[in-house]
């Protein structure tokens, strides 16, 4: 089995040491995940970018709509408001009453000439009769339309660009008597056209849209008349918004501004033209003295870059530097650009955002891949290990399996019966064998102790003995035999085997037993020794019992046969059928010589089968019977236990005879201590001299005869026994009466039956 | 020879047991003719096993020392009995338990005989077989005449009768059989008309000894009926 030694250096690519391919493999996939990351930054910002250009271009249309919604809303009301009778009456007056000088044009070239403000001279032409008259209901009139339009200031000129009427006439400052001919939107109301113009009021040092239309008297152009409009209302907006906006003019000066810095400053580089046409207008003169100005370059810097439709300024708002978007809206109508911006800041802050979440998803995703490699690596690691295992399970499994069926296949083929026991004897195991041999189950022998079922119950004595020798280890190694018997009742002889049961470490843990079934040939041996016993009884004995029930059945017939033909004898007496009845008693004779036929023939094989009286020794007799009986003796588990003086002399006696008498009483002594156990079961033979006679005595350990049997034990035909024939005592006791001697019978006081055979000694 | 002498036949395989046997009966009994036979299969080879009789059977019924091929007293029983033989048969035995079987012998025909005994048991015995093989015979006969009035019905009437024999009216028979086979019904009158052919056929006067007549003769027939 092989098995990888440690987790960690199983996967080669996480070793220690990489390979340079390795490291820029991995330089290479960073890299590429940055560039990845910054994509998404750049993605996130141009998507933010592109909201904020949406947003910009709806404040641009909200805010071009405003200012064009401005411009229209006023830019009829001076036209309108000239069509007064008033306001041509006024002029006509005025230019009537207009002293000369004052009706020249100033000169343009210098603009600071030019202003002249609350001239005395027109103020005090206004202030004569009639022209005041009608000043002041032009300046009520102006000054009505003006409140209801909401502008700040409404005014007539005349030619000369005097101020003749003023809506803010007592106000302060006033615009009356004031000239505006270098206003260009002056200029442009006197030649005909439509006045417009934005620029810082001269007077009020406010800045304001000018509109101006011409007024005409008759065919001519004879006055002026003008709306000054603040857009405060669109500063207050831009103030209100986030991003800065900026007006510019055609020259690329910044005029309305949220910030009020980047005001009149020049978003490009102006021209000296521009500069003196600027002074010259001076359209954003804030101060009514003030100098000829330069405007300094708007405080930004401008990015424009090719694929973007916006530019980026950067610029210092509020001391912070910041980054705008701005998108520019030419309005051309007016000659102005518009200029509304967004900050960058949100762009950026989303790049920003997208690559540090990005960042951080790369780290956990990073650190999520490393841990689920980790986590393979560990799993590969175990499943090889598991299936390393299983393999060697399923091996082992499989050997263990093969060498199970081995051995049970080994077991089953035995026909020995096997058993195990523990120390105490208790059954923990036995083969298909056993069962079959004993005819109990296993379950029916597992766990049982002793006795167990199959124990003989006539040698439960010697099986508790042999257990006990064998759980001490005392059993014979070269086996000892049983008999037991089978479950269906019928006896087993069984050489048992006994090893001790050693576990894998060593200790006792019991007994094995194999048990081979010599039932076969115990059966075998037992026939053989029945036939033999047969084979002499028969043979060499001539047995009495035997050949008399043959006799008696042989007798019955001619006796039958006596009885029927007396019988009819007496019916032919009676019939008088003389010839008949003479038939039947020959008949009846013959018959009766048959049945002494049979008798004879009785007596003519015992005397056949005997040699005849002879001097013998009465031990040599008993010993000669020991010898016969010594397989029957085995058979019944019975010992032979003798006690025979040496000197005792002879008797004439038929050996043959004598033996049969002794082998008879042996025998009944035998029979008689069948239900005794094996131990006690014991035969004495005794022999000795009594006076002139010899006696043979014979005795057992059974239960001896009943009181009322002992009488009749000599008649024939008395047996206690269910297959006997009741002849044995019988001819024992005519055998000895043949000899000259008698038999006698007593029951002993320790128990068991004693007979006497007494031989008178040869003289 | 009386032709009216009851056959007796002595089976023994000892030749003075039969001849003594057949002594005593010829000269205490009266009305038998005695034949005697030494072995089982000659005396079911020669023997009028058909026609009523007594045989004594003394053949050892094992083959502790009898003859091999030779049939047992017990083996010649159950050839008669295969046969439906009439005869009353006497079997001695000596000690010993009887032999299950032959209890189960037809018509109770087989008497027991223990041996030894004397001769006027035995002769009792003979006696008493005697009027067991007239009354076997009687009721043979009985059953022969019975079985051929039988076979004189018509087939309609051997189907007729066993109902009627159940106690049940013309009506209520015509209505059974009809019911029993709708293919052939049966009318009461007609029922009627056969009920007088079976009295006269059978020799019975009403249904209860038409019922007594197939009871003892064929009760097959009413247990059918019943059972359909």
């Amino acid at each position: 089995m092989t098995l990888p030694a440690d987790p960690s250096r199983a996967p080669a690519h996480l070793k220690a040491g990489r390979t340079s391919t390795q490291y820029v493999l991995i330089a290479l996939a960073v890299m590429a995940w940055a560039g990845l990351l910054a994509g998404a930054g750049e993605w996130a910002a141009r998507r933010e970018i592109s909201a904020l250009v949406d947003e910009v271009r709806r404040s641009l249309e909200v805010q071009t709509l405003t200012l064009r919604g401005t411009v229209a809303r006023y830019k009829h009301i001076p036209f309108t408001s000239g069509q007064q009778n008033d306001i041509s009456g006024l002029l006509t007056l005025a230019s009537r009453n207009m002293p000369a000088h004052l009706a020249q044009d100033f000169d343009e070239s210098n603009p600071l000439l030019n202003k002249y403000r609350q001239n005395p001279e027109v103020v005090e032409l206004l202030a004569t009769h009639p022209l005041q008259e009608t000043t002041d209901r032009v300046d009520v009139y102006l000054e009505d339309i003006n409140r209801r339009v909401g502008s700040e200031a409404l005014y007539l000129m005349d030619a000369h660009g005097w101020v003749l009427s003023a809506s803010n006439w007592n106000g302060d400052p006033s615009f009356k008597s004031d000239n505006y001919r270098f206003r260009p939107y002056f200029k442009q109301a006197r030649a005909g056209g439509m006045g417009f113009f934005y620029a810082v009021g001269s007077t009020s040092g406010l800045p304001g849209l000018f509109f101006a239309t011409p007024v005409q008297v008759g065919d001519t152009v004879s006055g002026v008349m003008a709306i000054k409009v603040t857009l405060t209302d669109v500063e207050k907006t831009w103030e209100q918004a986030q991003s800065p906006l900026f007006l510019l003019d055609k020259r690329g000066i910044v005029f309305l501004s949220s910030k009020a810095h980047q005001l009149y400053t020049a978003t490009r580089p102006l021209s000296a033209e521009d500069l003196a046409d600027l002074n010259r207008t001076r359209q954003y003169d804030t101060g009514a003295n003030s100098k000829a100005r330069t405007f300094t370059r708007t405080a930004w810097t401008v990015d424009q870059r090719p694929d973007e439709v916006f530019q980026r300024i950067a610029m210092q708002i509020d001391g912070h530097d910041k980054e705008y978007l701005a998108i520019s809206e030419p309005l051309p109508e007016f000659d102005w650009t518009l200029m509304i911006t967004a900050d960058l800041a949100p762009a950026e802050q989303a790049r920003w955002i997208t690559i540090i979440m990005g960042t951080l998803l790369s780290a956990l995703l990073l650190l999520g891949t490393l841990l689920w490699r980790q986590r393979e690596t560990r799993m590969i690691y175990l499943r090889r290990l598991r299936e390393e295992l299983e393999r060697t399970v399923g091996e082992r499994t499989k050997d263990l399996a093969e060498s199970i069926s081995f051995r049970k296949a080994m077991e089953d083929s035995l026909q020995t019966g096997m058993r195990a026991r523990d120390r105490e004897g208790r059954v923990i195991y036995v083969n298909p064998a056993l069962c079959e041999i004993t005819g109990y189950t296993s379950e029916e022998l597992l766990g049982r102790l002793p006795p167990y079922p199959y124990w003989h119950p006539e040698e439960t004595e010697k099986h508790w003995a042999d257990n006990e020798a064998a759980l001490k280890g005392q059993a014979a190694l070269t086996g000892y035999e049983a008999r037991y018997r089978h479950r269906d009742g019928h006896d087993l002889y069984m050489m048992i085997f006994t090893a001790p049961l050693i576990d894998g470490d060593g200790n006792h843990t019991g007994w094995m037993s194999s048990m081979v079934d010599i039932t076969a040939q115990k059966n075998a041996e037992e026939r053989q020794r029945q036939h033999a016993i047969q084979m002499q009884r028969t043979g060499r004995l001539a047995n009495m019992g035997e050949m008399a029930s043959t006799l008696a059945h042989e007798l019955s017939q001619p006796l039958m046969a006596l009885v029927n033909y007396s019988g009819a004898a007496k019916g032919f007496a009676n019939k008088g059928h003389t010839e008949l009845l003479n038939e039947t008693l020959s008949d009846i004779s013959e018959q009766a010589q048959r049945a002494a036929e049979i008798i004879a023939r009785i007596r003519g094989f015992v005397r056949q089968s005997t040699p005849g009286f002879q001097p013998c020794a009465i031990n040599d007799i008993v010993n000669n019977v020991i010898a016969l009986m010594r397989p029957e003796a085995l058979q019944q588990k019975s010992r032979i236990v003798t006690r025979m003086p040496d000197e005792l002399p002879p008797i004439k006696a038929d050996r043959v005879l004598l033996e049969q008498v002794i082998l008879n009483l042996v025998l009944n002594a035998m029979q008689a201590m069948s239900d005794r156990f094996p131990a006690d079961r014991v035969v004495t033979i005794e022999t000795g001299r009594e006076g002139d006679r010899v006696y043979a005595r014979v005795w057992d350990t059974g239960a001896g005869v009943a009181e009322r049997d002992s009488q009749a034990l000599f008649q024939p035909f008395f047996t206690t026994k269910a297959d006997g024939l009741g002849l044995g005592l019988n001819i024992c006791r005519t055998t000895m009466e043949l000899h000259g001697g008698r038999i006698d019978f007593a029951n002993r006081p320790e128990g068991g039956a004693m007979f006497t055979i007494y031989i008178p000694v040869e003289p | 020879m009386n032709p009216n002498n009851l056959n007796l036949y002595i089976v023994d395989d000892d030749q003075p047991m039969r001849k003594s046997l057949g002594a005593l009966i010829l000269a205490r009994l009266d009305g038998f003719a005695v034949q005697s036979f030494e072995s089982g299969e000659a005396f079911l080879d020669n023997a009028h096993v058909d026609a009523s009789g007594i045989a004594i059977l003394d053949l050892r019924f094992d083959d502790v020392s009898g003859q091999v091929g030779r049939m047992s007293g017990l083996e010649v029983i159950q050839a008669l009995n295969d046969r439906k033989s009439p005869l009353a048969v006497i079997f001695p035995c000596g000690h010993g338990t009887i032999p299950e079987v032959v209890d189960a012998m037809q018509d109770g025909a087989v008497s027991w005989l223990q041996k030894p005994c004397s001769e006027d048991v035995l002769l009792g015995t003979v006696q008493a077989a005697k009027e067991k093989a007239q009354s076997i015979a009687a009721n043979r006969r009985a059953r022969h005449a019975a079985i051929e009035m039988w076979g004189r019905l018509s087939d309609r009437e051997k189907e007729v009768a066993p109902v009627i024999a159940r106690g049940m009216s013309a009506k209520d028979t015509s209505r059974f059989l009809t019911n029993l086979d709708l293919q052939r019904p049966i009318d009461h009158r007609t029922v009627e008309n056969h009920w007088a052919k079976i009295r006269a056929k059978l020799d019975v006067a009403n249904s209860n000894e038409l019922q007594r007549f197939l009871t003892s003769y064929f009760p097959e027939l009413l247990e059918d009926q019943s059972k359909s």
